[in-house]
């Protein structure tokens, strides 16, 4: 990775669809830049916890823990680390009742939308809570501002672009709802029936009436009246991530599966930050074959087959032809991606490892790569 | 045993993003389509994939043939919102002043599920051959990917418990009836051998057990590297040394073959303990990319012959 990109940012987002390896790369990078010695955090999100075990990260609750310096050391060989690496989890059970109970401005308004009976039912439709608490998370770090480097992961959303749409989606939604507009004059009074309403909205909520039922629709609209309360420190602290997120010492790092499905995935991903304006820097391709340029000779084949059996020798040169075509695929898709990239963005390829890598050693040599 | 899923009405296939769920749906349309069934398949708001597999620009809203037996449809929430507002409201007039209302639109993005209701909505119109639908002997649906809160078959139910009374109490209550029904609803879990997506996977099927009584058929496990060695070959793979360095990449390559293929056992054997006495589905691995519909033809005939 550019040296001076390691430099001059302070907050590196790794971002990509779920799956393609973002919390074991974003914790192999906050060892890297503990070892060039900053003081560094990760914000990891991490659903299957081995990383969170390795890290030796608290299993309740989003607290920072502080690295054992002797095992730092000892996975940068022995060589003393002058930086500090911190980790946390984010621990979500992606609902939102953790969002209203740790984000909302009051008790009062807590309870009445925890306790409204339309919201215990349909918030577990919510969609967008996990990443809504990310980028809560993302806030109360760099405010704190204790850190060198903060890395963040990001939730493993089916697209990449969900991280940065699901929170504004989810508020836009809310915020342009008008239902309690319609249904004022009579919460306001306190009645139901539909004479209370003038002609104009009489004419929509009888036809609601009979769509969905008047009732549903008071209580839905109960429910988003409480919503909109919760809005309002929402949006400001959104505007303020929006602003972390432009700066230039913010980096977006994208990591991309090798595939046709990731590749489209992670151009549609790119195209997107740079209409937001937001800082991309570069892609981590992972999950490189490693056959690329091997060629396959009659020569070969025919030395092969009088090493082993022919029929092994069949099946070696079957299994080669297999690899090496994956291989020449995905160069095609590198190259694709290499293209789409600009001169000062950087494309990182991390070979295919056997197993998934959950240990500090394992994170420590894939920081090497970086 | 794909008869079983085959002589249902409503296939749903679901699991993680990028487990295949498109490839598995369209294989079982082929499939059925051969077999003489009238077959649709259903996309849920998804971008246009099915289209692609039979070189079409796309589908849309409208039924589109896509070959014999065989059609597609997308639907999205806001046409499933408006047929089911025609359905009820007769009159052109008052239905256009509705649809085209700023607080009603802005009440379908609000209220979190009712996308959903309408489209799970019009599946079941579809399978039930309710409102003249044209009588499909069988609906398969490309589900939407799990790891999103609850997944949209379950909303009827979660809108059941919600709404004590009312039209959408009972339609939700015509809906739930027909999911569970196990002769003409079934729920196809897909999954790689990746540990992920198999965990997603089990936790999607309990839920869909203890919560909503939907029949869950076998699992689908796409993407299965069949093995080519025999035991002594595998020996003589790892034993080999003093190999010269031309001739090492092949044996690099057959090692790293059978260290996959360990994987994959061991990921089978967990979604076998996590899944104890399921059946599953294998769809052979494919080597070259899938783009079109007969680039799937490989996985129709290994499911013909099972």
């Amino acid at each position: 990775m550019m040296p001076d990109l390691l430099i001059k940012k302070k907050l590196f987002v790794v971002c990509g669809s779920g799956g393609v390896g973002k919390t074991t790369l974003a914790a192999s990078l906050a060892l890297k830049t503990a070892f060039l010695g900053h003081r560094t955090i990760v914000l990891t999100i991490d659903p299957a916890r081995r990383l969170a075990t390795s890290l030796g990260v608290s299993l309740e609750g989003s607290k920072a823990r502080k690295i054992d310096p002797d095992i730092l050391d000892k996975i940068n060989g022995g060589k003393i680390v002058k930086g500090e690496l911190f980790a946390m989890m984010l621990d979500t059970k992606n609902t939102f009742d953790e969002v209203i109970a740790r984000y909302s401005p009051s008790k009062d308004i807590q309870h009445k939308i925890l306790e409204n009976k339309i919201y215990q039912h349909l918030s577990q439709m919510m969609a967008g809570s996990q990443e809504y608490m990310a980028m809560e998370k993302l806030h109360e770090i760099v405010s704190e501002e204790k850190y060198d480097i903060v890395i963040i992961d990001t939730p493993p959303t089916v697209h990449a672009i969900d991280f940065l749409e699901a929170p504004q989606k989810m508020m836009d939604a809310i915020s342009h709802s008008m239902l309690h507009l319609l249904l004022k004059p009579a919460m306001m009074v306190g009645k139901t029936g539909f004479g209370f309403f003038e002609k104009g909205s009489q004419f929509i909520l009888k036809i609601f009436d009979r769509i969905t039922g008047f009732a549903f629709l008071q209580d839905i609209s109960e429910m988003l009246v409480s919503f909109k309360e919760l809005l309002g420190g929402f949006q400001s602290r959104a505007q303020e991530v929006e602003a972390i997120l432009k700066k230039d010492t913010t980096s977006f790092v994208v990591v991309s599966g090798v595939d046709q499905r990731s590749v489209s995935e992670t151009k549609f991903f790119i195209e997107k930050l740079m209409d937001l304006h937001l800082p991309f820097d570069g892609v981590i391709a992972n999950r490189v074959s490693p056959f690329e340029a091997f060629k396959m000779t009659m020569e070969q084949e025919v030395a092969l087959s009088q090493l082993v059996s022919k029929e092994l020798a069949y099946k070696m040169s079957l299994v080669m032809q297999m690899f090496t075509n994956e291989a020449d695929r995905q160069k095609v898709f590198l190259e694709d991606l290499f293209s789409f990239l600009s001169k000062k963005q950087f494309l990182i390829k991390i070979p295919l490892m056997e197993e998934d890598i959950h240990s500090l050693e394992g994170l420590g040599k894939l920081s090497q790569v970086l | 045993m794909l008869d079983l899923v085959l002589n249902k009405r409503l296939v749903i296939f679901s699991g993680k993003g990028g487990v295949g769920k498109t490839t598995m749906a369209i294989s079982l349309g082929l499939m059925a389509a051969r077999l003489g069934k009238k077959t649709l398949l259903v996309e849920m708001n998804a971008p246009e994939r099915v289209a692609g597999f039979f070189c079409l620009k796309a589908i849309g809203y409208k039924e589109t043939v896509c070959q014999k037996n065989l059609s597609g449809i997308n639907v999205n929430p806001k046409d499933c919102f408006e047929e089911y507002i025609l359905q009820r409201i007769h009159f052109k007039k008052v239905f256009d002043t509705f649809v085209n209302n700023r607080f009603v639109t802005s009440f379908l993005n609000a209220v979190p599920g009712f996308n959903e209701l309408m489209m799970v909505g019009k599946i079941y119109d579809l399978a039930a051959h309710r409102h003249s639908q044209k009588p499909y002997d069988l609906i398969i649906v490309d589900g939407p990917a799990t790891g999103h809160g609850a997944s949209a078959f379950e909303v009827p139910q979660i809108v059941y418990n919600a709404v004590k009374v009312g039209p959408l109490h009972s339609q939700s209550k015509k809906m739930i009836d027909f999911l569970q029904d196990k002769t003409m609803t079934v729920f196809c879990p897909v999954t790689l051998l990746e540990e992920m997506p198999i965990v997603e996977m089990t936790e999607l099927i309990s839920r869909i057990k203890a919560k909503l009584g939907i029949g869950v058929g076998p699992i689908f496990v796409n993407a299965y590297q069949k093995n080519i060695f025999s035991k002594e070959e595998e020996k003589t793979i790892f034993l080999e040394k003093n190999v010269n360095e031309k001739l090492k990449p092949y044996f690099i390559a057959a090692q790293f073959l059978s260290h996959r293929l360990g994987l994959q056992e061991k990921m089978m054997e967990l979604l076998q303990r996590l899944n104890p006495g399921s059946p599953y589905i294998l769809a052979p691995k494919m080597e070259a990319p899938i783009q079109i519909a007969s680039d799937l033809l490989p996985i129709v005939d290994a499911w013909t012959n099972i």
